[in-house]
């Protein structure tokens, strides 16, 4: 299977452009993307304080499970077909990387030459507020590199150094993919 | 072309879209990125023979005075909120030395003819040109409460955007009048022309809380956006010039 190296970067593009699309349809209820020299405080009213959803907690069982090291497992699951490129689906360990912390690790799996799942294998628990963001942040993160669409954002500040670790393993995944 | 790479365990990226020779583009990425190592190894708490840690108050290189008057400066005006001495005394550069590092090192892909960029230093960014012909940089900023969702969305050209907040690293910045940690915002976002500004002034409001957002819409800040304890967004525009 041929997966161009220049996917790494798009589904790098695409997680933080599925942020964006999901911060845009959000904003775009409140009032259209702002220009700084103009308008930035059309949002003024609005509180944007999101309550806590049911999501709070799930990622600590999948955070826990799997703390294996290797860089490399290379799993090839349920195809049918081993000679083709159309039906082999796989499931590649991205590279551990390191945040302040601790390391960032996901499983991408591809079918078809496409991501399919996205699992992460660690994030960062002996924080005690990235274990609060992460237990929500990674679900959703995993979504987003599945659902990657539109990029109409072109950089995000203060996003998280996790979300950013993340999409590196799952660049790496990607990489060793190709 | 896009290049990302951990500076002391933050990621860091450059999106480069100037249509440039290879070899020039990849020399001048590196040299930045180079730069931003070398500032990270000389101003690290945590590198017990880095410059920082070494000072004793006495001679210092000519970037360290450059980063310690900027902290001074700052510290005077935001009336001792901000400070680069941590409650137990010791020197933590780290409110300046980021920004600082990260609009250096988007000055060398200037220097080097660079005109269409964005540099993003673990969520401070720097951008420069447009990406796409009538638009700026589209950057997000994010939610504190809600890492899918942003705040807003600042289209910005030739400008920095750096956000401090307590929900990621949890309540480090502290208040330099009490000593105390600070928490009347979750975080503060400042749109200003270069990220040493922005970074320095972004910190200096979570200090301050609520009252520094509009000082700092007089102390250089083209925009704030701030989110307070309660969850309300709160937000300040630089006033025209008369």
């Amino acid at each position: 299977m041929t997966t161009p190296r220049w996917r790494g970067t798009l589904i790098y593009v695409g997680s933080l452009a599925a942020m964006g699309a999901a911060g845009l349809t959000k904003f775009a209820v409140l009032a259209p993307p702002a220009t700084v020299a103009e308008s930035s405080t059309d949002g003024t009213s609005s509180s944007t304080s999101s309550s806590d959803d049911t999501e709070s907690g799930d990622a600590d069982d999948s955070a826990a499970a799997g703390t294996g090291q290797s860089g490399s497992t290379t799993d090839p699951a349920t195809s049918t077909d081993p000679g083709s490129t159309t039906s082999d689906t796989v499931t590649i360990v991205g590279s551990s990387v390191q945040t302040r912390y601790g390391p960032v690790q996901v499983s991408v799996t591809f079918a078809a030459g496409q991501i399919t799942d996205v699992q992460a294998l660690q994030v960062p628990g002996g924080h005690h507020e990235s274990v609060q963001i992460n237990a929500r942040a990674t679900p959703i993160l995993a979504q987003e590199v599945v659902d990657a669409q539109s990029a109409q954002i072109d950089t995000v500040s203060g996003a998280t150094y996790t979300s950013e670790a993340y999409a590196e393993s799952v660049q790496s995944a990607i990489d060793q993919q190709g | 072309m896009r290049h990302l790479e951990l500076v002391m365990g933050i990621p860091m990226s450059v999106d480069v879209r100037d249509v440039v020779d290879e070899q020039v583009e990849r020399a001048a990425v590196r040299d930045a990125f180079d730069r931003m190592h070398d500032a990270d190894r000389r101003f690290s708490r945590y590198l017990p023979d880095s410059e920082v840690s070494r000072y004793d108050g006495g001679g210092a290189s000519s970037d360290l005075r450059e980063v310690l008057g900027i902290a001074e400066r700052f510290g005077e005006l935001s009336g001792g909120a901000f400070s680069v001495r941590r409650p137990d005394g010791s020197l933590d550069t780290d409110g300046v030395v980021k920004g600082w590092a990260a609009q250096r090192a988007a000055d060398t892909l200037t220097a080097a003819g660079l005109t269409t960029f964005c540099l993003n230093a673990g969520g401070d960014v720097v951008v420069r040109g447009e990406p796409e012909g009538g638009r700026g940089w589209n950057v997000g900023v994010r939610d504190p409460s809600d890492p899918q969702s942003f705040l807003t969305v600042l289209e910005v050209r030739d400008g920095a955007v750096a956000t401090s907040g307590t929900y990621e690293r949890g309540e480090h910045v502290w208040d330099g009048r009490t000593g105390q940690v600070a928490t009347g915002l979750r975080s503060a976002t400042v749109v200003a022309a270069d990220l040493t500004t922005a970074d320095v002034l972004a910190t200096c409001v979570l200090a301050l809380g609520p009252d520094g957002i509009a000082w700092a819409s007089q102390h250089g800040a083209a925009a704030v956006l701030a989110v307070d304890a309660d969850g309300e967004l709160l937000t300040a525009l630089q006033a025209a010039p008369a």
